[in-house]
């Protein structure tokens, strides 16, 4: 029998040996990188399998078509029929509900603005593993995150992306009239005053829209209204600090706005910035994209943010921006194939920000690196690079219940401040809102 | 020869039974669809409404619990829901007013005899015709705030001061979604109302005209009386439409400003399906319904049998042509004696005589 001659068996690594057997490990690990699972290509069992993805239709449509186009490409790679319907946000709310009913419809659907996790959670694919593993791998996610995906400790949505409605302002105008740069509320409202003696009034809309919900409520956050207690169970508007920004707001309003904000839509600030007459409106950064190539005079002097940031307040900044987030639905056949797809997605939100020009914003941290992706390099949005700190939902501190929902979508802010800035007393404008909110939360104990 | 009359009387009988066994059987297998489709696409939908409006159901809760009238007592407490509810009412009267009177005045014009008439008809039921999402976007452009095309006009013709803020003051809003509503609507009034004018007979409205009568006289006391049921018919589905309009208002206003608009339909749909709670939304959408049975039972169903057998109502030939009298004919003015005495033989004026046929003056 032969034997095994000892220098074989232990056999001594030559440093050409050990060089090469390092460098192929660390080839073979950053090759792994592009294996299926890390490259969020699909495993085998989706072949063949289709996906329908529910959304709304984009305020940026070209990022609609890169969408389609980022979802075909996928379901192309993957083997996956998948195909994407758009419809306007304001139908999503319906179109949600009746797929639940009927039990069939979407894959993937979109939660946008109206965050209803709490409401539908128990119809919706837990995906804690996905986000779990997209945080680790990104640096977390920012607080905002969890308030809209985690209901009873899971995660129920992945958060897509989030709409900031930044402060547009006009450097022109400002330079005209003498003042700085903004920095607060009571700098803009003094801008307000001066701009509405020249014609130039300022623009929020007070009127049934989300934009009045969003805008109003970053004012009162930045005077420290708070929405609920933590758990997001008890109501607590009722405040000393709501008494301050009513009166604030009203000042606001009657000082440096006229009353067209009563009656204003989504889109009646960006004609109203668009028609130049704006001194600065509070609205996405769809108002100065829409004007980019259509006036290009007007666009180079609009500014975005205080500061990089949103105007301070009594009790600092507050964005209170439009969530979105991406669910799969229990009923679907198709729940491995969706998980894949968000999975990929999660692992691309650069395509998003690039895509959307800086209109969608990441809550994972990783992606406020800077410069980033899509907002970094465009010298007027890349004021927003640090938006995650200042970013806030509705119904905060606590999460984004189905009550703080109902108080969005029955605009019981904005009517609260039409009453008092239309003339009724401020402790009346307050007793009829906190009676309609009390109401709405009453029904969900 | 008695046994004979009787097997004859006998087979005659079965004979006549059995047609009637057969016309009651195709008659009913006629009205199967019609009685399938009100009961699997209204019926079931109205009762799963009653259900989901005594529970708790929610959008995202497959199982719901039954909490009584729960849902009524909170919405009848909540000041935003007694607001739409008011609103609903003004709302619905004040266009059904106007709609009425536009209408009848668009009914008298288009009855006559002018050169293009088809065409001049043809555009003045184009609001009607219009998906109401074009026409609310158009509407809302001319309200808009900032660019509005009625101030702009009203003000360089002299006929507005200042320049009001149409959907922006909850007055102005209620006014301006009323008119938006009227304008849509009265299409449809002024075509009823031509149908029920071209059942009038020419002579009694010329006997109206021998014995002196004005035109308010004969419009009070023959035409109308002729037209009522369809008039009232014609009321009825208004009112119908007017109270479930979401369309203009969600598109218009939202509810805005403050509420001044909000009216039930919009109401139901922020809380059922916008805010997902199906119960309390089912109940608001309910509120109406005993109010509107009554009215629906006692009056269309009354109104409609007595016109069923008058021209007014289209002049159904009921069998041997001998149509039912009018239970309560209209008490003729003694200005228009004469035209009773068009059929004195039946006391009543003979247009609501079913054998007189319909004049198709058109």
């Amino acid at each position: 029998m032969d034997r095994v001659p000892r220098s074989r068996c232990r056999k001594r690594l030559s440093r050409r040996q050990l060089l090469t057997t390092a460098g192929a490990g660390v080839a073979g690990a950053a090759l792994s990188r592009l294996a299926p699972w890390e490259t969020g290509v699909a495993p085998a069992q989706i072949k063949g399998t289709t996906l329908r993805i529910l959304t709304w239709s984009h305020f940026v449509p070209a990022y609609d078509t890169a969408f389609d186009k980022f979802v075909a490409e996928w379901g192309q790679a993957n083997g996956v029929n998948a195909r994407v319907d758009h419809i306007p946000i304001d139908q999503l709310p319906t179109r949600i509900a009746s797929e639940l009913s009927a039990g069939a419809g979407h894959d993937i659907f979109q939660m946008n603005g109206q965050i209803q996790t709490t409401l539908y959670y128990k119809n919706m694919v837990d995906v804690s593993d996905i986000c779990e593993k997209l945080g680790k791998q990104y640096g977390g996610w920012i607080p905002m995150a969890k308030n809209v995906a985690v209901v009873d400790g899971g995660w129920h949505g992945l958060p897509e992306f989030y709409i900031a409605q930044p402060l547009l302002w006009r450097t022109d105008l400002f330079g005209e009239y003498g003042l700085k740069a903004p920095s607060t509320w009571e700098d803009l409202r003094q801008a307000a005053k001066i701009g509405k003696a020249k014609g130039h009034a300022c623009g929020m809309a007070v009127s049934h829209c989300n934009d009045s919900n969003h805008n109003w409520r970053a004012v009162f956050y930045a005077f420290g209204v708070k929405e609920t207690d933590p758990s997001g169970k008890e109501p607590t508007w009722d405040s000393k600090e709501l008494r301050e920004a009513m009166r604030f707001s009203k000042a606001l309003y009657e000082e440096g706005m006229t009353s067209e904000v009563l009656s204003w839509d989504n889109v009646s600030d960006n004609r109203y910035l668009a028609s130049g007459v704006a001194v600065w409106i509070h609205d996405a950064i769809s108002a100065i994209r829409s004007i980019q190539d259509s006036n290009p005079k007007l666009y180079a002097s609009v500014n975005i943010g205080c500061d990089g940031l949103e105007p301070r307040g009594a009790a600092g900044r507050a964005a209170v921006v439009d969530p979105t987030i991406l669910a799969i639905w229990k009923f679907s056949k198709n729940q491995e194939t969706a998980k894949a797809f968000l999975e990929h997605y999660g692992n691309n939100v650069q395509f998003s920000l690039v895509e959307s020009k800086g209109y969608n914003l990441p809550y994972l941290k990783g992606w406020y690196k800077k410069p980033m992706p899509g907002v970094g390099d465009d010298p007027k949005v890349a004021k927003m690079q640090d938006w995650d700190k200042v970013a806030y939902v509705f119904g905060s501190p606590g999460p984004a219940t189905a009550p703080a929902a109902e108080v969005l979508s029955t605009f019981v802010v904005p009517d609260m401040l039409t009453r008092y800035v239309r003339g009724e007393d401020l402790e009346s404008a307050i007793k009829w809102g906190m009676d309609q909110i009390r109401n709405i939360y009453a029904k969900y104990k | 020869m008695a046994d004979v009359e009787l097997a004859t009387a006998g087979r005659a009988a079965a004979r006549h039974g059995t047609f009637t066994r057969d016309r009651l059987v195709f008659g009913y297998a006629l009205l199967a669809p019609a009685v399938l489709y009100m009961c699997l696409l209204v019926g079931l939908p109205f009762f799963f409404s009653l259900y989901l409006s005594l529970s708790d159901a929610t959008v995202g809760s497959q199982v719901a619990r039954f909490v009584g009238l729960q849902n009524f007592v909170a919405i009848f407490q909540d000041s935003t829901f007694r607001l739409a509810l008011r609103n609903t009412v003004m709302f619905t009267v004040v266009a059904g007013i106007f709609k009425g009177l536009l209408g009848t005045l668009m009914a008298f014009l288009l009855i006559q005899e002018v050169a293009g008439r088809k065409f001049i008809r043809s555009l003045i039921v184009l609001p009607w015709t219009l998906p109401v999402a074009i026409s609310a976007l158009a509407w809302k452009w001319m309200f808009d705030p900032q660019f509005s095309a009625i101030n702009y006009v009203g003000v360089r013709l002299g006929l507005i001061h200042g320049w009001p803020n149409w959907i922006g003051e909850p007055s102005l809003a209620m006014a301006a979604v009323i008119a938006v509503n009227v304008w849509r609507g009265f299409p449809f009034a002024a075509i009823v109302l031509m149908a029920g004018f071209s059942a009038v007979p020419l002579e009694l409205l010329d006997a109206g005209k021998v014995d002196g009568a004005t035109f308010f006289h004969r419009y009070r006391y023959i035409v109308i009386p002729v037209i009522a049921p369809i008039l009232f018919v014609g009321l009825l589905f208004d009112t119908v439409f007017t109270l479930s309009d979401l369309s203009i208002i969600y598109l218009l206003t939202f509810g805005g400003p403050m509420g001044a608009t909000e009216i039930l339909p919009t109401r139901a749909f922020e809380i059922g399906i916008q805010a997902g709670a199906l119960g309390r939304g089912a109940a608001i959408a309910l509120v109406l319904f005993p109010i509107l049975l009554p009215v629906v039972y006692f009056g269309g169903g009354k109104r409609c049998e007595r016109g069923r057998g008058g021209p007014g109502a289209g002049g159904v030939d009921r069998g041997g042509g001998a149509a039912r009298p009018r239970a309560t004919p209209p008490a003729p003015s003694p200005r228009l004696r004469g035209a009773r005495a068009v059929c004195p033989d039946r006391g009543v004026p003979r247009v609501l005589d079913g054998r007189h046929r319909v004049q198709d003056r058109q």
